[in-house]
């Protein structure tokens, strides 16, 4: 009897150590936790908690056997008490998050409490601090709203190509859906002739950093190729890497540069044929005019000053053409001193190409006409009219020029060089004609310059 | 290639869109003792010239509306020697595969048209 009594107090020996061991376990780890944690029985009233929970709730140790509400508490929720009651006649776990005085915010679970025996008596109340994560959450939230609200193209991918964000702008720019996108390759929208580089782009970007920028082309869903300014950021995360596009659709820019370096071609091709022409003008005016020297400067100035005029005037235009009746004026009117001229027709742009050869031509009709024609006498009248005509395939200018109450005409003897201009110049220049008679009563000159139909440059 | 006979001049073909710098040329490379086929400014003419058979072309690479890029390739498929005048940058418009033929920059003098033609035609065969 004594010998059972023995065994049986040494094993609740046993028990007690191994409980005072649990208990110890356990108290080390309610003091240790960070998670602040409140035990209640079925009434409510504090069993045990740990020491973070001392922040929210002015807990001391001779509040064992309290109920919970009477404790003063920083958590900010309507009811506290409800949710608790709830639990324990559920016994389904309750959570929600809440905030703290503070501001700082919680994820608050309530669970019953289960003894050994499995009996529910009473429930544990947690709260994980996670304003960090609220944080980052927020803060993650405002970036994907400003990414998405953005002009630019943004567009995330994993080293797969495997596209993973896809912003407004991208939707807008390349046309596809963010849930036609988001999981598909971005190869997509990558032109065939750019692939190769593309993957060796993802290829190469694992321990890459920092951002690049470059030019790409892109295929929109329609087909339509655009040409984009990207800027590529590797961004690693949790070890792995992903690939930021950011991109700009430039193709309008580059359409523009085009057109300006087109014009920068007519315009160096415009300057070389006009030095060439003062050149070649110099050159023939010394030749023809044999012997004097005042002959020459007042012709050779005379050409400068006209090609000065149109060249003001076509770069006053943009280099697009100008209006027939300002070529005829600017060219006509230094020469009409005394209003003897008359001009007549529809409005109509000679194009670039045609310009100086046109006005060359013209000038050198005025000069003539100054010279020996219908405005060295005062009586004298030129008439200039011009029409466009309807020429297989396409249409032409005809320009008239016409002089009459001059002096009698005759042909010149020699044939200078603005005359073999006027006979042969615009038929090499602009693969027109030329009809120039000299007619007794006055010169007639008739000048017909093809208009391109597809529209000139 | 040449197609000309002996004791006849050699025939220099000249594209140039340019009235005034063509008649100039025209004048000059006459009074070097050669025969000009053209001038002319135009692409399409200067194809049809140039079946005439010349022995060397003098091709301006800007024609204001084309390019002499094709005269140039009927003369590379000819053999026929040839250089082009240029003025300022449009010698970066043509295709790089013409980067190695001579390039003769304009306005050229009477002395320099010589030192041209002499240089195209050392090369002839006859």
């Amino acid at each position: 009897m004594n010998e059972e009594l023995e065994t049986v107090n040494a094993e609740l020996n046993a028990k007690i150590e191994e409980v005072g061991r649990a208990n110890a376990n356990m108290e080390n780890l309610l003091a240790s936790t960070q998670i602040a944690t409140v035990f209640l029985d079925a009434g409510l009233r504090i069993k045990g908690y740990t020491r973070a929970a001392t922040n929210l709730f002015k807990l001391i140790p001779s509040d064992r056997g309290r109920p919970l509400m009477d404790v003063a508490h920083s958590v900010e929720v309507d009811d506290l008490e409800g949710p608790m009651r709830e639990v324990l006649r559920t016994l389904e776990p309750h959570e929600e998050t809440v905030h703290d005085g503070s501001g700082k915010a919680y994820s608050m679970r309530i669970l019953p409490y289960r003894t050994e025996e499995n009996v529910i008596d009473g429930v544990v109340i947690t709260f994980v601090d996670i304003s960090e994560l609220k944080r980052a959450e927020s803060e993650a939230r405002r970036f994907v709203s400003v990414a998405q609200a953005t002009e630019d193209v943004i567009v995330i991918v994993d080293t797969e190509g495997t596209i993973e964000f896809w912003n407004q702008a991208a939707t807008e720019t390349y046309g596809y859906t963010p849930e036609e996108a988001i999981g598909r390759d971005m190869a997509r929208i990558v032109p065939e002739e750019e692939r190769a580089s593309f993957r060796q782009l993802l290829a190469e970007a694992p321990g890459g950093e920092g951002a690049a920028e470059f030019e790409a082309r892109r295929t929109t869903r329609e087909g339509r190729v655009l040409d984009v300014s990207t800027t590529l950021t590797i961004i690693e995360e949790n070890g792995s890497t992903k690939l930021a596009f950011t991109e700009r659709d430039v193709t309008d820019r580059k359409a523009s540069d085009r057109h300006r370096e087109l014009l920068l071609r007519e315009l160096d091709h415009r300057v070389k044929n006009t030095l060439s022409t003062v050149e070649a003008i110099a050159e023939r005016t010394i030749v023809n005019s044999g012997h004097s020297m005042d002959d020459f400067s007042e012709t050779f100035r005379g050409r400068i000053r006209a090609l000065g005029r149109i060249h003001k005037e076509l770069s006053e235009q943009k280099w697009e053409g100008v209006e027939v009746a300002s070529l005829v004026d600017q060219t006509l009117a230094p020469y009409d001193t005394g209003g003897q001229s008359s001009v007549e027709g529809d409005e109509f742009t000679v194009p670039v190409h045609a310009t100086l050869p046109l006005a060359m031509a013209l000038h050198e009709l005025s000069t003539n006409a100054a010279k020996y024609g219908a405005l060295s006498a005062p009586e004298g009248r030129v008439n200039v009219r011009w029409r466009i005509v309807s020429r297989e395939p396409g249409e032409a200018l005809v320009i008239e020029w016409k002089e009459e109450g001059g002096p009698r005409v005759s042909p010149p003897e020699t044939t200078g060089y603005g005359m073999t201009f006027l006979q042969r110049g615009i038929e090499y220049e602009v693969d027109g004609t030329t009809d120039l008679r000299f007619e007794p009563d006055g010169v007639r000159c008739v000048m017909e310059i093809p208009l391109d139909p597809s529209g000139e440059l | 290639m040449s197609r000309r006979r002996l004791g006849e001049p050699h025939r220099v073909l000249l594209v140039e869109d340019q009235f005034f710098l063509a008649e100039l040329m025209r004048e000059e490379i006459e009074r070097l003792g050669y025969r000009v086929v053209g001038p002319t400014g135009s692409v399409a003419e200067a194809l049809t010239l140039l079946s005439g058979g010349v022995s060397a072309g003098l091709l301006d690479i800007n024609l204001g509306t084309e390019l002499v890029t094709p005269v140039a390739e009927e003369l590379v498929r000819r053999e026929t020697p040839f250089g082009f005048l240029t003025a300022y940058t449009d010698a970066k418009m043509l295709p790089a595969r013409f980067s190695h033929y001579p390039f003769f920059k304009k306005p050229l003098s009477g002395e320099e048209l010589a030192a041209a033609l002499d240089t195209l035609l050392s090369d002839d065969g006859d």
